[in-house]
């Protein structure tokens, strides 16, 4: 069994609306199941605490996507309630807590906290770097096999033959074309390359660089990228 | 050389009277003969001692002390603007302590601080993992490391309250004992202890050190033990707020 953890650049959907991606694509190289445990939008704190509840030894393989230090996983346990922000907005956030959980908490949201912290995230953008690294270093000790991936090394990928940036704004992304922000053939690059990481220690890091994505990755035509104007 | 990190549990303090007043960090550094290095700042966050101790080369301490403080104790940063204020678990005590920082704080500053007030009381449990996360990463930093949690080191601090060992240390019901009573490094109170349970606990951290001994669980289970109970407030070094 393969376990992973992470965000959007992880994230296949559910239920009826699973749209198969990097995850799924590891899973058939290594006729092995996977325990996805992605949310698009969640924060490295709620994967963490994720993994720390999980028992590891079930897994073959733990990959970690580390998102933005900023996005952060709100708990209150006398109510049980937790909420996710998304680092950025409080539409964003509402929609991030309105898809799926993997937690036993009430996720409905709480659009006052939000705001509260859409300041704070606006005046003090840094605060949880120190929060985010501790948790990445502490990550890789918890299973021998694990690979930690950064989405801002992701990026790189899902940035060839994208619109200018911040894409996000005036497009989309075609889910019969991307899944985890990238295309479905991406995807099964990236896979490949996590499998070669984890059979012959292969340095994936080296292919997540600005300078060197476009030699392992490769780059769409722009009508072929699967992005669509909103 | 030995490298301390934390809170005011192990800030060690200059009296008002003018003089260095040392706690259990000194007084383990003379245990040892060996200096030591001390970050410690009363107030600070988690993150503030986490930033400390990922800044230093940790190769030249011979032991390293964490202590890790109450986890909704926030250092809010702004790369771009240099600035960072600290969030003490309460707007008026944020105020204060950023003012004893020489941190002038705006309007904007006083926002923020109500706000993340008004988070935590909301979302009380969101930081415990922030905790978990960077005691794990000291423990494995370092191969001599050791991490105490303020919610232990407390019961030190209130050992004897509310007994008859200690008819002099009593608080009503439902209050603190921080309420009545106020701490004075003129009597030699530092760090949240006596001058005995200082060197008490200087004496228990190098038994961890050379021997391995269950500190956590020592500490927890048989504080009187280890540690011992002030005679009078002035042998605490408290006196009565007025």
């Amino acid at each position: 069994m393969i376990g992973i953890f992470g965000d959007s650049f992880a994230y296949e959907g559910h239920g009826s609306h699973v749209n198969v991606g990097w995850p799924t694509y590891l899973s058939d190289l290594y006729n092995e199941e996977n325990q996805n445990f992605s949310i698009s939008g969640s924060s490295i704190p709620y994967s963490y605490q994720l993994l720390c509840e999980k028992d590891l030894s079930i897994y073959s393989k733990v990959i970690f996507i580390a998102t933005e230090p900023r996005r952060l996983h709100f708990v209150d346990k006398k109510t049980n309630k937790e909420m996710l922000w998304n680092g950025r907005d409080v539409p964003g956030s509402i929609i991030c807590n309105s898809v799926d959980t993997y937690s036993s908490y009430d996720t409905s949201y709480d659009g006052v906290a939000l705001r509260y912290q859409e300041y704070i995230t606006a005046m003090y953008p840094d605060s949880w770097k120190w929060m985010a690294k501790a948790m990445r270093n502490d990550v890789v000790r918890k299973h021998e096999n694990l690979l930690l991936l950064d989405i801002f090394e992701l990026s790189f990928i899902s940035n060839l033959g994208a619109p200018d940036r911040p894409w996000h704004i005036d497009w989309t992304e075609d889910n019969n074309i991307r899944s985890c922000h990238m295309t479905k053939l991406q995807n099964r690059e990236l896979a490949g390359y996590i499998k070669d990481y984890f059979d012959n220690g292969f340095d994936i890091h080296n292919t997540l660089k600005s300078d060197t994505v476009k030699e392992y990755y490769t780059e769409p035509l722009h009508h072929e990228s699967g992005f669509v104007k909103k | 050389m030995i490298g301390i990190f934390g809170d005011s549990f192990s800030d060690e303090i200059d009296t008002s009277i003018g003089g260095y007043l040392g706690g259990w960090p000194s007084a383990l550094g003379k245990l040892y003969d060996e200096e030591i290095e001390n970050f410690s700042e009363s107030s600070t966050s988690i993150s503030y001692s986490y930033q400390k101790f990922c800044e230093q080369d940790l190769s030249k301490y011979s032991k390293v002390v964490f202590v890790v403080t109450y986890p909704t104790r926030q250092l809010l940063i702004n790369n771009a603007e240099h600035k960072s204020i600290q969030f003490q678990g309460d707007v008026t005590r944020s105020i204060q302590h950023n003012k004893d920082f020489n941190i002038d704080l705006t309007l904007s500053d006083k926002r923020v601080l109500e706000y993340q007030e008004n988070i935590t009381a909301f979302y009380p449990d969101t930081w415990n993992f922030v905790k978990r996360a960077v005691k794990g990463d000291v423990l494995h930093s370092h191969k001599n490391a050791l991490v105490l949690d303020v919610e232990l080191l407390g019961t030190i601090t209130t050992l004897g309250l509310n007994t008859p060992m200690a008819p002099w240390f009593t608080t009503p019901k439902g209050e603190e004992w921080h309420t009545k009573y106020i701490e004075t490094a003129e009597l030699g109170r530092v760090c949240h202890f006596s001058t005995q349970q200082n060197i008490e606990l200087a004496v228990l951290i190098k038994d961890y050190f050379d021997n391995g001994i269950d500190i956590h669980n020592e500490i927890k289970w048989h504080t009187d033990k280890y540690f011992t109970i002030p005679e009078s407030m002035e042998d605490a070094g408290l006196k009565l707020r007025r």
